[in-house]
């Protein structure tokens, strides 16, 4: 060992050089990791604006509405979503919140401020996966019934095309949600099969997840 | 088995000690735990924003209280525990002793090697190459220079004069002068000296008188230096490291290395009772703790040292934990200056690891001092004769170390303190 390197080691000590250099290097690798799923990365639960969802608690004093319901990340709020009757929320439009989407999940009784809302889901699939948008504007009765984590089969008329297909979030183009797509998660040879079917005569099928 | 011992320092629940060595590191630990699982678990924040008013918010708070101590009073139970693993005795890193064990030898090796080389510099300094005598043949050398009237500009750029210059360099800057080096710097320096004056009104030849008063002050730095890194590296292998500077050939547990720097730190406090008493610490720490206990302030430094000790290993764990539980939960739903936030806490445990090494020096040296200090107090409240010379003190506790750890017949003729 060279006289420079045996004065290094002698200061520094060895096995915590190495357990050091190696946490250092799962740091790197982690932070390239997120750099390159960009920022439209949406794991779990990212609030939109900083931290929103990590100081509900700070809205209390701010005019709101009360979730009615348990609600999830990228949850298209309805009219049965919040109770409207909240004396706190008087100066508030109902606007402002229906047709929005939620970027935290909210607990029943929880404040719910514009905050807490986005014009547009922010999905990501699940390694292995990408997004598929699938309209259904000619169901529109079944969009009611799905949420976000709903798991459904895909069929072309009485044909079963895909099976248990997870529901990312439902995207509508106007407030009356009857022209909406839902955005599922597939894999590369769901993705194939899901694009030749004849959106005209497509069917989804809610199944136990 | 010592660091277990050891333990019984501890100290009452609800004293200083314990709320400093137990208490903050668990609250730290758990605070930081419950910021994390705020962050990241909704139902946790919900619950925390729900509790409202004073009644509600008091009662949470004896409960979370309450359990803070009944956990800081486990963790003060499993202190040693902790300890031992970082000493490589059970745990992780007894796991992967043997990469450790060999570091630590070749640490051990290295402060030897280099014992060593800076104790040949020193006995050659102190009689084949006295200082004095350097500097004489430097004068002489310069005599004959002087002689010769003239001083070449460019005296700096041979070989031989480099070598002095580094020498000089060297002492400009405090570093460590090999004999040799010192030799081959003297050598150039007198070549230098008698080819070239230093009595003459220009530059170099100023430059030259310069080098020459500046050399034989390095002459003298050498000799000092080389005490001062001799007694230095004792220090360091007798403070760091089990068992003597020289090589012993008399079987002894003493002779093995942990595989952890804390771990044979802690072994040192063994070794230096064994080596130098034959006072066995395994064997009748608990007796002269008991004797150390009577001096109050003694005591209760020692008992800070343990607490500043224990805070340190607690610390090294927690911020470990902590780390490697939150850093993967920061990667998958966090952003990325909180998943670099989250990881830098692994470093910080490397950090108090490294404190605590720092802490483990101070406690084992007031160990060893209380050894020094209270042996033969540990000797009258056995009621036994004290013994009246090294050679007898050591028998005398070998002896008893037998009698007492192993059951060994030994014979004792006992002293009783006179009624007063």
């Amino acid at each position: 060992m060279s006289s420079v390197g045996s004065k290094f080691v002698r200061a520094v000590s060895l096995p915590r050089l190495i357990i050091g250099t190696i946490w250092l290097l799962v740091l790197l690798a982690g932070v390239l990791e997120m750099r390159r799923e960009g920022p439209s990365t949406n794991k779990v639960m990212p609030p939109v604006k900083g931290d929103v969802c990590a100081s509900i608690s700070s809205f209390e004093s701010a005019p709101h509405y009360r979730a009615a319901r348990e609600i999830m990340v990228n949850h298209r709020l309805g009219d049965a979503d919040l109770d409207w009757d909240d004396s706190a929320g008087k100066s508030l439009h109902k606007a402002m919140f229906v047709g929005k989407y939620s970027s935290c999940a909210l607990h029943t009784g929880q404040p719910v401020v514009s905050d807490l809302l986005r014009e547009s889901p922010i999905v990501q699939a699940t390694a292995g996966h990408s997004t598929y948008l699938l309209p259904v504007t000619e169901l529109p009765q079944l969009t009611g019934d799905l949420d976000v984590g709903s798991v459904v089969d895909i069929f072309e008329g009485h044909i079963p095309v895909v099976r248990k297909i997870k529901v990312l979030a439902i995207q509508c183009s106007n407030l009356a949600a009857d022209s909406c797509s839902i955005i599922v998660e597939v894999t590369p040879s769901e993705e194939q099969l899901i694009s030749h079917v004849n959106l005209k005569i497509v069917s989804l099928v809610r199944v136990q997840p | 088995m010592l660091s277990a011992l050891l333990s019984q320092i501890g100290t009452q629940l609800s004293s200083k000690r314990f709320l400093l060595g137990t208490v903050l590191p668990l609250f730290l630990f758990l605070f930081g735990n419950g910021w994390m699982v705020w962050l990241h678990y909704q139902p946790f924040r919900g619950w925390l924003t729900k509790i409202d008013g004073l009644k509600d918010g008091s009662i949470v708070a004896t409960v979370l209280l309450t359990l803070v101590f009944v956990l800081a009073y486990a963790l003060s139970s499993l202190s040693p525990t902790l300890l031992e693993c970082l000493e490589g005795k059970r745990g992780p890193f007894a796991w992967i002793r043997w990469p450790l064990y060999r570091w630590e030898q070749a640490k051990l090796q290295s402060i030897k090697r280099q014992y060593d080389e800076i104790a040949l510099t020193k006995v050659l300094l102190d009689t084949e190459s006295k200082p004095e005598t350097l500097v004489k043949a430097l004068k002489s050398a310069e005599a004959v220079g002087v002689a010769k009237n003239r001083t070449s500009p460019k005296w700096k750029n041979s070989e031989r004069a480099r070598h002095a210059l580094r020498i000089i360099k060297k002492y400009h800057y405090g570093r460590d002068i090999s004999y040799a080096e010192l030799k081959a710097g003297f050598t150039g320096l007198c070549r230098t000296l008698r080819k070239n004056s230093t009595a003459q009104n220009t530059k170099p030849s100023k430059a030259l008188k310069k080098a020459l008063e500046e050399f034989q002050k390095a002459i003298f730095f050498a000799r000092d230096y080389s005490q001062f890194r001799r007694v230095e590296l004792y220090n360091k292998r007798q403070f760091n490291y089990p068992g003597d500077m020289e090589e012993n050939n008399d079987a002894s547990p003493q002779n093995v290395l942990y595989p952890t720097a804390m771990g044979n730190i802690g072994s040192t406090m063994r070794s230096y009772s064994i080596t130098r008493y034959s006072l066995d610490l395994d064997v009748l720490w608990s007796r002269l703790q008991n004797c150390i206990q009577s001096d109050a302030a003694y005591f209760g430094v020692l008992q800070d040292a343990k607490v500043q000790l224990d805070f340190l290993v607690a610390l090294a764990w927690f911020w470990a934990i902590f780390a490697i539980l939150w850093t993967p939960v920061a990667y998958w739903q966090g952003s990325v200056p909180e998943f670099l936030a989250v990881g830098s806490t692994g470093f910080l445990s490397i950090v108090f690891y490294s404190l605590a090494c720092k802490a483990y020096l101070v406690f084992a040296d007031l160990v060893r001092g209380g050894v020094d200090l209270f042996r033969f107090k540990l000797a009258s409240s056995q009621h036994l004769a004290l013994p009246g010379s090294l050679e007898e003190e050591r028998l005398f506790w070998t002896r008893l170390g037998n009698l007492i750890g192993y059951s060994r017949n030994e014979s004792f003729s006992y002293k009783h303190p006179t009624a007063p």
